[in-house]
């Protein structure tokens, strides 16, 4: 009875929805301060975790307060979650509210148009020269967009003003445009740059898509069956930042810019160019398409005016010329909502041709496998430029063949060893015209692994891991007993020479580490994130703590740095621990480490003895991690040789040194690093 | 049980403690090496060699006839002391290599300095600086002088480089000209690019073709990984308007090349990487290199 009428109610519920929810949206908002709200939200977080009393506390609370109701009139403002109805009695309580506000704020409110299902961002154009076109073309992409758009549901925000390197941060272009799109959750960004030409303007386009394998968003997951180890083969976009056009246009054409997009501001009576205007298009202020009569629409602000306007009516000629790329990446959205796109013209740039065949394969993969490997199968005659379609082709073969199984026969099934291959050669194929692939490189991982070939897995998976070590070295302490700790310069220098980007703290504060571990990118799971502490710590309770140079020892969970944290918070892959400690306890320790989720080599020494082994532990690491260490000379160096490698180097040279690798339970000893390549080292 | 009196156990735990210090003896090690000017690889003789210890002097050499030195130095024979060997004279950058002696025992075999002259100095790359190139010198189109044409070869490579790598995900380059750097019979100028921290150097000879000029350029790989400098020639480029200017793709296919086995020599697959994916967008074919890449990366 409940389910019979929940079945009627749905329909009702979704019309009411798309009722009030504008199908196509647009806004227009300034670049830089866009990024300045990121930045400081990022800089109230981190506030926020080294406030350390009450004073310090509601400062915070008082931006946080200002900035949250600039976003909510700015944006759309949905209810928060849990409504401030009553004074907040604690700053404890107010602290965790925070947090989670925060974190709402960053998910949805900083978010425009969070419904759409389509949301492109148009960055302004970086544009040096004196014609001063950025804002005027980014209007005109993004309003063409709005208005010739094939998706159903559909927003667009048009970032105006600051394309140069803001003074803060110093972010570049490029740089802006992806931390804004990413974290935004834009499916397609559109950007672009003016310079000068021989006799006049070099317009040049560019667009980025972003994939998400869960909504099949220009990328798409084949599930592998039980026997084979569950693992999912993907296919996706690999030509996802791409070049849409270059147009090269006289000074005069750049007045038309000017004025096609002056004139498309205005909004009119009534769809015709002669019509009287009525207003213009605010910035700042959210409006969405009310009707469309042939190229114009009636655009209704929200909360305020309504009126006629059209691109195609006012941009002529040369501008006319610059919707041609503009309309492909609207081709790309489309493909991203699910719509078959239709393909480039013949006179766009080469990219836009190597992106429809990727986007059109993707698009058959969801539904129609076989259609997916017909449309990707000549990937080998387009050398370089058929990297992704030799990866589409073979999971499009995958995906046909595990669909055409009885649905009874799927988790036991496995591939013939002849299919095993020749889906392997693909994959290799496609790492042969481009060696950093992700997807390729992910697919033959996993087939590798079925194979039971774990360290050619291994291998693919290592290589193209970006490398990123902190060392600490704390001597000087504030209030705790000063340490003849050495030899942190030396490791630095030996893990840089092994490929890792180094940050190197002397005596650092807890503010300071946590910056540089903040700092670090935790976004790939098989990226390398070491951390090198000598100092000291201590156990407080459950938690053991990493003592900075300002710790405090009567309040170690508020001034220490948690190692439990290290793993959950910062994603750090090993850590690699000089400390003292008294002798009883290193049984006990080692236990505690074992259960704190992350792979670490820790060298214990007595506190009571003297330190005569000051610096060895950095010095034997540096020489293993260095090459020395790889004992079976395979290439890479796991937990297991570096723990053997420092002890044995001790042991040989007449040291006492309590070293120990903790591993991850259930896990493989992780690999540490990989040595310099011996022919290419002089 | 058997309990020594109190006294002797204060005995027994000093003379424990105690014995690191007495144990301390000295050793005296050898340190050897060699001293060249490294835009020309020549021997530099007479140059001052010093060895210090955490700011206290412990040793010192003058290179002699074919720029070898001969220091020694005593350091304690327990335990690991690192120390520093610093080389300098008049004319060159000073420079200086870490040593570390363990239980006595040098750790290193040889100490060659490769000195920069001051007059290349002020082109020296910072050690973080992200794929460093060097724009050297050009010699001028005869009887048409042109202004400074490294710089505006800089500008167009930039442009170009900067483009593609950043479609390709790669850092950009940091290109800066020098005019100071050019070829000197030794080595291609292989010295001199390695002495300023540089990847790549380019170097050549620049004439007119109306309306615009046709570039010869050297292209020479620091790391040597692509055997002899490429040697490319770019008709029609626009030295008027730099930042239009385009030059033959061979051209930025070798400097791509170049910063691959840099990034290489530095274990950086993930940076050398991005950067065949940009030389592969450059050409329909993916170039040579990409296969060293892919072999050194171990990829299959």
């Amino acid at each position: 009875m409940t389910t019979g009428l929940r079945k009627r109610f749905l329909p009702i519920f979704a019309i009411v929805c798309v009722v009030f929810t504008p199908a196509h949206a647009g806004i227009d908002v300034g670049l830089d301060r866009e990024m300045q709200d990121l930045q400081e939200l990022e800089r109230l977080v981190q506030d926020i975790e080294s406030a350390e009393s009450e004073e310090e506390l509601r400062p915070i609370i008082e931006r946080w307060n200002r900035l949250k109701n600039q976003l909510r009139q700015r944006r759309r403002a949905p209810e928060m979650p849990h409504p401030a109805t009553r004074q907040i009695q604690s700053l404890e309580r107010e602290l965790a509210r925070l947090g989670s506000e925060i974190a709402t704020i960053r998910e949805e409110i900083l978010r425009y148009f969070p419904k759409a299902n389509n949301r492109v961002a148009v960055f302004t154009f970086d544009d040096s020269t004196e014609a001063e076109l950025g804002d005027a073309l980014s209007f005109i992409v993004s309003k063409h967009m709005l208005f010739s758009t094939r998706v159903r549901s559909f927003a667009v925000v048009n970032f105006q003003e600051g394309a140069a390197p803001s003074e803060r941060g110093d972010v570049a272009y490029f740089e802006k445009v992806d931390k804004l799109t990413r974290d935004q959750d834009y499916s397609v960004a559109v950007w672009g740059r003016v310079t000068r030409a021989r006799r006049g303007l070099r317009i040049d386009t560019f667009g980025q898509a972003y994939p998400n394998p869960e909504i099949n968003r220009y990328a798409v997951d084949v599930q592998l069956p039980e026997a084979m180890g569950s693992e999912s083969l993907s296919a996706g976009l690999v030509h996802d930042r791409f070049q849409l056009d270059t147009l090269l246009v006289d000074y005069d054409d750049a007045n038309e810019f000017q004025d096609a997009a002056e004139r498309i501001r205005e909004l009119r009576g009534s769809p015709s160019i002669d019509a009287e205007v009525i207003s213009r298009l605010p910035e700042d202020k959210r409006y969405y398409i009310a009707e469309a009569e042939g190229d114009w629409v009636r655009l209704q602000v929200r909360g305020g005016q309504t009126g006629w306007t059209s691109v195609r009516a006012f941009c002529n000629n040369t501008c006319a010329r610059f919707l041609v790329a503009v309309d492909f990446a609207n081709e790309v959205v489309a493909a991203g909502g699910g719509v078959k796109p239709r393909p480039p013209p013949e006179d766009l740039n080469d990219d836009t041709r190597f992106v429809y065949r990727e986007i059109a394969a993707l698009h058959a993969l969801v539904e129609d496998p076989g259609k997916a490997a017909q449309l990707s199968n000549d990937f080998a005659d387009l050398g370089f430029r058929g990297t992704g379609l030799a990866n589409i082709h073979s999971v499009a073969n995958v995906s046909a063949a595990l669909r055409a199984l009885p649905q009874a026969d799927f988790a036991t099934y496995r591939f013939e060893p002849e299919f095993f291959q020749a889906r392997t050669q693909d994959f290799q194929q496609a790492l042969t015209l481009s060696p950093s692939e992700k997807y390729a490189q992910k697919n033959l991982q996993a087939l590798l692994q079925y194979s039971g070939d774990t360290k050619a897995s291994q291998r693919v998976k290592f290589r193209s891991h970006r490398k990123s070590a902190i060392v600490v070295q704390i001597g000087n302490y504030q209030q705790l007993a000063d340490l003849a700790n050495t030899g942190a310069t030396r490791l630095a220098k030996a893990l840089e020479h092994a490929g890792y980007e180094i940050t190197l703290l002397v005596d650092a504060t807890r503010a300071e580490i946590l910056g540089a571990l903040d700092s670090i990118d935790t976004s790939s799971a098989t990226a390398s994130r070491l951390l090198f502490f000598s100092g000291h710590t201590t156990s407080v309770g459950d938690g053991m703590y990493l003592m900075p140079a300002d710790a405090n020892p009567d309040r170690v969970s508020a001034t220490g740095i948690g190692v439990g944290e290290l793993a959950e918070r910062f994603r750090t892959s090993l850590l690699l621990l000089d400390t003292a400690f008294p002798e009883a306890l290193v049984a006990d320790v080692s236990t505690r480490f074992g259960q704190l989720g992350l792979d670490a080599l820790v060298h214990l020494s007595d506190a009571q003895r003297a330190r005569n082994d000051s610096g060895l532990f950095p010095y034997f690491i540096g020489r293993g991690i260095s090459g020395a260490a790889d004992v079976d000379n395979d290439g890479f160096i796991d937990l297991k040789e570096l723990e053997l490698f420092v002890s044995d180097e001790a042991h040989r040279n007449g040291f006492q040194m309590n070293v120990q690798a903790i591993a991850r339970a259930g896990r493989a000893a992780a690999i540490v690093s990989a040595p310099v390549h011996n022919e290419l080292q002089r | 049980m058997f309990r020594l009196p109190l006294l002797t156990r204060i005995a027994v735990s000093s003379v424990f403690f105690g014995l690191m210090p007495i144990a301390a003896f000295a050793a005296d090690v050898v340190l050897v090496g060699t001293v060249t000017d490294a835009s020309d690889g020549r021997p530099v003789v007479g140059a001052t060699i010093t060895v210090d210890d955490g700011g206290r002097q412990i040793g010192n050499a003058r290179s002699g006839s074919g720029g070898t030195f001969r220091v020694t130095v005593t350091v304690e024979d327990s335990g690991l002391h690192p120390f520093k060997v610093i080389t300098e004279d008049a004319g060159y950058r000073s420079a200086d290599m870490d040593a570390e002696a363990l239980n006595g025992n040098l750790q290193q075999d040889a100490f060659d300095f490769s000195l920069l002259p001051n007059d290349l100095a002020p082109c020296l790359f910072s050690s973080s600086a992200r794929h460093p190139v060097v724009v050297g010198h050009f010699f001028e189109p005869p009887g048409d002088p042109i202004s400074d044409i490294p710089g505006r070869l800089s500008l167009a490579l930039q442009e170009e480089l900067d483009l593609h790598l950043q479609l390709a995900r790669a850092p950009s380059p940091t290109i800066a000209d020098c005019d100071g750097a050019q070829f000197t019979g030794v080595d291609d100028g292989r010295g001199i690019a390695r002495a300023l921290n540089a990847h790549a150097l380019l170097y050549g000879s620049v004439t007119r073709q109306q309306p615009h000029y046709k570039v010869k350029a050297r292209i020479i790989d620091a790391h040597d990984s692509n055997g002899p400098a490429v040697r490319t020639t770019s008709a029609g480029v626009d030295l008027a308007n730099p930042d239009e200017a385009k030059m033959h793709p061979k051209v930025y296919v070798a400097i791509l090349s170049a910063m691959a086995a840099g990034a290489l020599t530095r274990n950086d697959c993930a940076g050398a990487l991005s950067i065949a994916d940009a030389a592969s967008r450059l050409s329909e074919t993916a170039p040579d290199f990409v296969n060293e890449v892919q072999q050194v990366c171990e990829l299959p």
